[in-house]
């Protein structure tokens, strides 16, 4: 019940403009991430602009997204009724989810502005975010205010955490 | 004369009889050079001249034409020199008057001719001249510089005798001028052989200089030293000089052939003066001297004295105020003031010794002008409008004012004559206010105006108004108003003028606290114009804070009631009171107060239940209401500089209003005051009052059960208690056993008595008698046939239970009374309440009454008594005989009848209490006198009686009961004991209400299960059921969309009220903020859930306005709930989860995140009985209910997990959004879209409305992930046996999943503490057998969608600063 001040927040989606996710380090923990060697992560959330695009279907979508400042790859799994990941969930459930994951899959194209939350990961030693939910977003505004967010986010929590830590 | 001119003469202009002007030859020679002095019909700037935007010209003559006359003064003529030609004579006034012409025959080149209905009418003499011939002056004195004019004689001749030189002489300069006064003469042969001497005084600064004053020496200028003030009275024939010498002042003169004299200006004081005599004569320089300025530069408005020249741009109340320039006023209500004819709308005049007053009035930035007797009036520029005035018209309306009647048998002659004859016949009202101060004569005269207009219709003019023996409503008024520093002592024309600085004339007393009385149409015109200014304004004035309704904004499931906003404005902040009666609208149903100019909603808490629409209330305290939706407003534009001014009132047309504000006034009765004025004569205004004073009241309960309203009645079941109480007289000064007896005596013998004579009390009102056995077998049987023989019967029983009474009148319980009286305070009487059907002995025992029914049956007429009862609370009726009431409580068979209740029956509400004055009277606590406690008990002293009226004023504001009860603390715990038990015995009613009425019987069914704890809402039943109830609490959120739905804070627990109100239960001034009383609202699905029924009625008890919406109370969940209930969106600082405090209860943030995942889902369906009822005439409302939900939320920051309920939970869930294309896909289902093209189809929530129609109650867990959408392990689980379809339960989890996909929200949230959380587990999460996780637990408050714009605009503020 009682919520100690974080020394890491792989609990929370945190919000990292691109080049401050690529610049993570690895732990030896493959679920978890280093920024700056003092705070852990293991989510994410980003906004940008999808820029490439890998659709290989009932397996994944692979694609990038770039927020001005870096470009991220990502990948969205569509292999849920295929996985023995979900074979031991039931049947409807596992189908739900892949349907809403094809039906994120539908919405990312190239050129969208898209904010996404993932797991972060690695792929061949580069960061890589493994897509649990995505929006489009459709007012411009919103690309602004997260950069703003990344900076309040990092100003207040994150770079005080590591000063903490 | 020039060529084409004509001559003109009077008799031609009066027949013509229409206004004229001659001004053609002021523009026929551009060229020539007018001289300034003689100058042309002044012109006034239209705009800022004339309060009429449409004024009329005066028609112009199309040729030059002239008029030959002589310039004349009459002695009778006030004021007025004569002008007369071959034809006829004519009052004049005439432009840069000249004494010498006066006398000669004048031409007459430019004029205004203004005919009056009484009368030749008047000549404006614009420009004139002298014949040629006369250029050289007969009266031209010796000294070839001076005019001498012989005052006793009409003509300019020189004769003095040899006698003059023994006379005085003085020169110097007029200073003021006093109006022609007749002076009775006690010694008539001192003077004149007449009884009365009539003229006037001038008061001139006159050279004491030897040479000045010498008799022998000519007359000079050459003195410059003019500075002894000395009297000159100008008396028998030199009186006709008035009109001259007032154009004088300020000018040099001499007067010689004076007598010196003393003489007594008032009874015991003298003043030494000069007198004119036969030969006295008046010199007049060729060459004024002004010694005068012009105006004074500085007015500083404290009763100073000086001169003022403005243009006239109103005249009202006949002619007693002048409206000048702007706003400023110039008071001519002195009878004795002369006038001059042409001060008309549009004329420049100049007032010379004028006082400047600033009354300082909170109301209105204004000046007056008061005159007094040494103002003088004179017309500088006449006025180019047709608009009247004048002396004439003046004079009519003094008469009228002294007494109406009067004018009849007046001629055109007394009319004139009036000012030197009439003094005696002048009106109280006329008489008053010429002993007010010059702030408190406007104020008075404003609400004079004022009360004729609002009471017009209702009394006459001579009841407002008054007569010369008998005071006015207006004078009534007025005077309670005034403070008596206001009112000075007249002294009469001499002493004023002679000793105007002691006389306190221009002594300007305080008048800044004097409310003003308005017009109800002025008023609302009046806060309509300060309301929308207020309205458009910022938020800035800390006084008004300003309810900008955000809750359509946070909720997207509803629109709230009133985006508008709404303003309050105190009464002191207005300084206006009202007078009015209390109307019910016919047109909208709503009370209001109302004169005849107009009405305005109100709203009174505390309304008596005997209000009357005959009393005129006068409010003064009260909350202004101002509502109105600010784009509407703001459409209007911003009102006019002019918001409040004197001419709305004087004229007679105010303002229409546009009805663009609701404008709702807000009092207690207790504070307003019901004037006992003379407004309606045909009411006895002490008949409610002497109600009081005496007599024997029932005591009655209002039972929360049966209540069945019909189109033409409506009923109410009440208990009558076995408690009669007995009022003695209102003082409490004389108790004595033997007034009661023989009260209750006569009441009886008066009782027996017309029974014996026959008298059929079922007859003049409808009375029901039915025994038990026919309720039983469920109808009523009408015996009005059988009426002889159950009087007989009744008058039996009654005549035994009274002699039971007498004879056994050991319980009593002796008390005080304070009575809440409309037209007087409130007032303590001494009484006793006894029991009426008991005859224990014992004192102290509680004995065995029995309490019995009775149906009240209120008709149309008596409706508002009706909704104004309230179920629980104890009333009292007066004894009368007559009445049904009573009829059937004496019969003995009080039990399951029903009575009608008239607007003749009297209903009190009563309360009682403990208080220490009776406990400190010693008498009461006697033991000794326990049996005689009453008769013997001492009087109240005064403190006592104060104390207990002040007690109870008070508790008063929002509970106030007509009658309050002061007991002693151990008698009133048994009369409660008491109460208790007899109340106890009414579980079960035991009158069929559908006997009485066409109800259903379903209702019915309904209704007997009242009186037990409430049941669960049975979803198979038709019809809701329940208690009714009243309470009271704040209101919180008002939703009306989807009918009414209201949030309301009782307690510090929410409770929700919904449904439709009757048709004819008005809500205004309802509200976010308000605190209202909910009478009558059905309990249904436990305390927390009520419905408005078709007989319910809300009564609101106070207003106010918050600065946001309350946010909704969780006090069940977190314990400190009145910090809590506050807060809103703005004020609320904004953070980040991670900034959260764990373990403090009630921190309350913003945040701004998005859901991740949902913990634990609650959903059930809302009770569709309730919801089929209230959505008879309203779009449907969703029948989804969440009880609670719990939501991980995540800003980048920290996670938490959030806790919500209703709407907040719906709008997280995103319910009211549109179902994505995808959800049917996804959940395999089967459903069709139906009915496309209604929106409401498309949402989510009709979805999930079809589903929870299967199943009552159903529950969604999440096993799974709480940190990953993608992750969660969901699991449902439903109450009702129906099994639950796959493809539903895929709706249910896509639900879920479609909650975290969204984008951010706006969340205001408390944290929740340990205690908090312990609340929760066990109300919910451990019957659900859900655990918590470690996270950081909120509280949702309010829910809305984010404007990325705006937050990031404040962001990067925020970052800015940092």
């Amino acid at each position: 019940m009682e919520h100690s001040p974080p020394k890491s927040l792989q609990n929370t989606h945190v919000k990292l403009l691109a080049f401050d996710l690529l610049s993570l380090t690895p732990t030896p923990d493959p679920t978890t991430f280093s920024r700056l060697g003092k705070l852990l992560l293991s989510r994410v959330e980003i906004l940008g602009t999808i820029t490439s695009r890998d659709y290989k279907p009932n397996k994944f979508l692979k694609f990038t997204i770039d927020d001005g400042t870096g470009s991220v790859p990502c990948l969205l799994w569509l292999n849920h009724l295929n996985s023995p990941y979900f074979s031991r969930r039931d049947p409807p459930t596992v189908r739900l989810i892949a349907n809403l994951a094809a039906g994120f899959a539908a919405q990312i194209k190239i050129g969208v502005v898209c904010r996404l939350r993932g797991k972060i990961g690695s792929y061949r030693g580069e960061v890589q975010v493994t897509v649990s939910d995505i929006v489009i977003e459709k007012d411009p505004n919103v690309e602004v205010l997260h950069w703003l967010d990344c900076v309040r986010l990092a100003r207040k929590c994150y770079d005080v955490v590591s000063n903490l830590n | 004369m020039e060529e084409n001119v004509t001559v003109m003469t009077i008799a031609e202009l009066i027949h013509r009889g229409c206004p004229l002007t001659g001004t053609s030859s002021l523009h026929s020679h551009p060229n020539r050079r007018n001289p300034p002095t003689f100058s042309s019909n002044h012109r006034p700037s239209l705009a800022s001249a004339n309060s009429n935007p449409n004024p009329k010209f005066l028609t112009p003559l199309k040729h030059s034409a002239v008029l030959i006359g002589t310039l004349t003064l009459r002695s009778s003529h006030d004021s007025c020199i004569q002008f007369t030609d071959v034809s006829s004579e004519i009052c004049c006034d005439i432009l840069d008057f000249n004494v010498r012409a006066v006398g000669k025959k004048i031409y007459v080149t430019a004029w205004n001719f203004i005919p009056l209905k009484r009368g030749n009418g008047f000549l404006e003499i614009i420009k004139w001249k002298l014949p040629e011939s006369s250029s050289v002056l007969s009266g031209c004195s010796s000294t070839n510089s001076f005019d001498s004019f012989p005052l006793n004689s009409g003509s300019p001749s020189v004769n003095e005798t040899s006698t003059s030189k023994l006379r005085h002489r003085i020169h110097g300069a007029v200073e003021s001028v006093s109006p022609v006064s007749i002076v009775p003469c006690l010694n008539p042969g001192s003077l004149t052989a007449s009884t009365s001497i009539q003229g006037f005084l001038v008061r001139v600064m006159a050279c004491e200089c030897k040479l000045c004053s010498s008799k022998e020496n000519k007359i000079t200028q050459a003195c410059k030293v003019l500075n002894k003030p000395v009297f000159v009275y100008f008396c028998g024939a030199a009186s006709r000089w008035h009109p001259v010498m007032t154009k004088l002042v300020g000018n040099v003169i001499t007067v010689s052939g004076l007598k010196k004299k003393l003489v007594f200006i008032a009874k015991e004081e003298s003043q030494l003066m000069f007198v004119t005599v036969e030969n006295s004569v008046l010199h007049v320089p060729w060459l004024l001297e002004k010694r005068f300025p012009v105006s004074r530069t500085v007015i500083k408005g404290k009763g100073e004295c000086g001169v003022y020249t403005g243009v006239v741009k109103g005249v009202y109340m006949h002619g007693m105020i002048v409206e000048l320039d702007n706003e400023v006023w110039l008071l001519l209500s002195d009878k004795l003031l002369s006038v001059p004819h042409s001060l008309r709308v549009g004329a420049v005049i100049s007032l010379r010794n004028v006082h400047f007053v600033n009354p300082r009035f909170p109301w209105a930035k204004l000046l007056i002008l008061g005159a007094c007797f040494k103002t003088s009036i004179i017309v500088e520029s006449f006025s180019p409008l047709e608009a009247g005035g004048g002396i004439k018209l003046i004079l009519i309306h003094w008469l009228w004012l002294i007494d109406p009647r009067s004018l009849y048998g007046f001629t055109l002659t007394n009319l004139l004559g009036w000012c030197y004859t009439n003094s005696e016949s002048q009106s109280l009202l006329g008489k008053f206010i010429e002993t007010l101060s010059f702030s408190a004569r406007l104020w008075t005269l404003l609400v004079v105006s004022c009360i004729r207009k609002k009471f017009s219709g209702i009394l006459s003019e001579k009841e407002i108004l008054g007569s010369k023996h008998k005071k006015g409503v207006a004078q009534m008024y007025t005077s309670s108003r005034l403070p008596s520093s206001v009112i000075r002592a007249r002294h009469g024309v001499f002493t004023e003028l002679c000793k105007h600085e002691s006389c306190g004339c221009g002594n300007e007393p305080y008048c800044g606290n004097l409310k003003l009385v308005l017009p109800i149409s002025c008023f609302t015109h009046h806060c309509e114009a300060t309301g929308i200014k207020m309205l458009l304004q910022s938020d800035s004035d800390r006084h008004l804070l300003c309810e900008n309704n955000q809750i359509s904004s946070l909720s997207s499931s509803g629109k709230s009631y009133g985006q508008s906003k709404r303003r309050i404005f105190p009464s002191e902040d207005m300084d206006i009171v009202l007078l009015g009666s209390l109307k019910v609208s016919p047109y909208s149903g709503r009370l209001q107060l109302v004169d005849m100019t107009g009405s305005i909603d109100v709203i009174v808490p505390d309304l008596s239940l005997n209000w009357s629409a005959n009393r005129i209330y006068e409010v003064i305290d009260y909350d202004l209401m101002v509502e109105g939706i600010p784009e509407v407003v703001d459409r209007l534009g911003s009102p006019g500089k002019e918001l409040f001014s004197c001419r709305s009132i004087f004229n007679c047309a105010p303002p229409t209003r546009k009805e663009n504000l609701s404008i709702i006034l807000h009092f207690h009765m207790s504070k307003a005051t019901s004037r006992n004025l003379l407004f309606y004569p045909s009411v006895d205004w002490t008949n409610d009052f002497k109600e009081f004073e005496s007599g024997t009241f029932h005591l009655i309960r209002f039972q929360g059960d049966p209540v069945i309203a019909n189109r033409s009645s409506m009923f109410v079941e009440a208990i009558v208690l076995p408690w009669n109480l007995v009022l003695d007289e209102k003082d409490g000064s004389k108790q004595s056993t033997k007034v009661l007896r023989d009260q209750w005596n006569q009441t009886m013998d008066q009782s027996t008595s017309e029974y014996y004579q026959g008298h059929v009390p079922g007859k003049r009102h409808k009375t029901d008698y039915a025994s038990s056995g026919a309720l039983s077998s469920g109808s009523v049987v009408d015996l009005g046939d059988f009426d002889d023989a159950l009087n007989t019967h009744s008058h039996r029983d009654s005549r035994k239970e009274w002699k039971c009474k007498n004879l056994n009148f050991s319980l009593k319980i002796p008390c005080f009374a304070t009575v809440r009286s409309g037209n007087n305070p409130n007032f303590v009487s001494s009484g006793i309440l006894y029991s009426t059907k008991t005859s224990v002995k014992s004192y102290v025992d509680v004995p065995n009454l029995t309490a019995e029914k009775v149906l009240l049956e209120f008709n149309t007429e008596n409706s508002l008594k009706y909704q104004l009862l309230q179920i629980g609370g104890y009333y009292i009726i007066k004894h009368h005989i007559e009445d049904s009431f009573c009829s059937i409580k004496d019969s003995d068979n009080v039990s399951c009848v029903k009575a009608l209740i008239t607007s003749k029956t009297h209903i009190w509400s009563l309360t009682y209490s403990s208080h220490e004055v009776l406990t400190n009277n010693e008498s009461l606590h006697d033991p000794s006198q326990k049996d005689s406690s009453f008769s013997s008990s001492k009087a109240l002293a005064m403190d006592q009686i104060e104390l207990l009226l002040q007690r109870v004023s008070a508790c008063s504001l929002g509970c106030c009961s007509d009658v309050h009860l002061h007991l002693s603390a151990n008698e009133m715990d048994m009369l409660k004991l008491n109460l208790k038990e007899l109340e106890g015995d009414f579980i079960k009613p035991t009158v069929r209400p559908e006997e009485t009425s066409n109800t259903s019987p379903c209702l019915w069914n309904a209704m007997t299960l009242s009186g037990l704890p409430s049941v669960p809402t049975d979803s198979n039943c038709l019809f809701p059921e329940g208690n009714l109830v009243s309470l009271r609490g704040d209101v919180l959120r008002f939703f009306q969309e989807l009918a009414n739905c209201i949030h309301v804070l009782v307690d510090d627990q929410l409770v929700r009220v919904f449904g439709t109100l009757n048709e004819h239960v008005y809500l205004t001034g309802f509200g976010v903020g308000v605190n209202a009383t909910f009478h009558r609202i059905l309990e249904v699905g436990g305390s927390k859930s009520l419905m408005l029924t078709s007989v319910s009625f809300i009564v609101i008890n106070l207003i106010r306005v918050v600065k946001e919406p309350y946010v909704e109370n969780c006090s069940e969940l977190l314990g400190n709930s009145d910090t809590c209930k506050k807060d809103c969106i703005d004020t609320v600082s904004s953070g980040l989860i991670s900034e959260l405090t764990p373990c403090l209860n009630c921190e309350t943030m913003r945040i701004r995140c998005r859901v991740v995942a949902v913990h634990v889902l609650v959903l059930e369906q809302k009770n569709r009985l309730c919801d089929d009822l209230r959505l008879k005439t309203h779009t449907r409302a969703h029948l989804v209910n969440i009880p609670l939900a719990g939501f991980v939320l995540d800003d980048g920051s920290s996670s938490c997990c959030c806790w919500a309920d209703a709407e907040r939970a719906a709008t997280l869930l995103r319910l009211h959004e549109e179902l994505p294309q995808s959800a049917l896909e996804s959940s395999g289902s089967t459903l069709k879209w139906v009915a496309i093209d209604n929106n409401a189809w498309r949402t989510t929530m009709y979805h999930l409305e079809r589903i929870l129609k299967k199943h009552n109650r159903i529950t969604v867990k999440n096993y799974g992930s709480m940190v990953d959408s993608s992750c969660q392990d969901l699991s449902v689980s439903i109450s009702s046996e129906n099994a639950l379809s796959s493809s539903d339960e895929n709706f249910l989890k896509f639900i879920i999943f479609n909650a975290c996909f969204g984008t951010f929200w706006i969340l205001v949230a408390s944290s929740m503490g340990p205690s908090a959380i312990r609340c929760l587990e066990k109300q919910h999460l451990l019957e659900m057998e859900t655990p918590m996780h470690s996270m950081q637990n909120i509280w949702a408050r309010e829910v809305c969608y984010t404007n990325p714009i705006t937050e990031a605009r404040n962001m990067f503020q925020e970052l800015l600063n940092r």
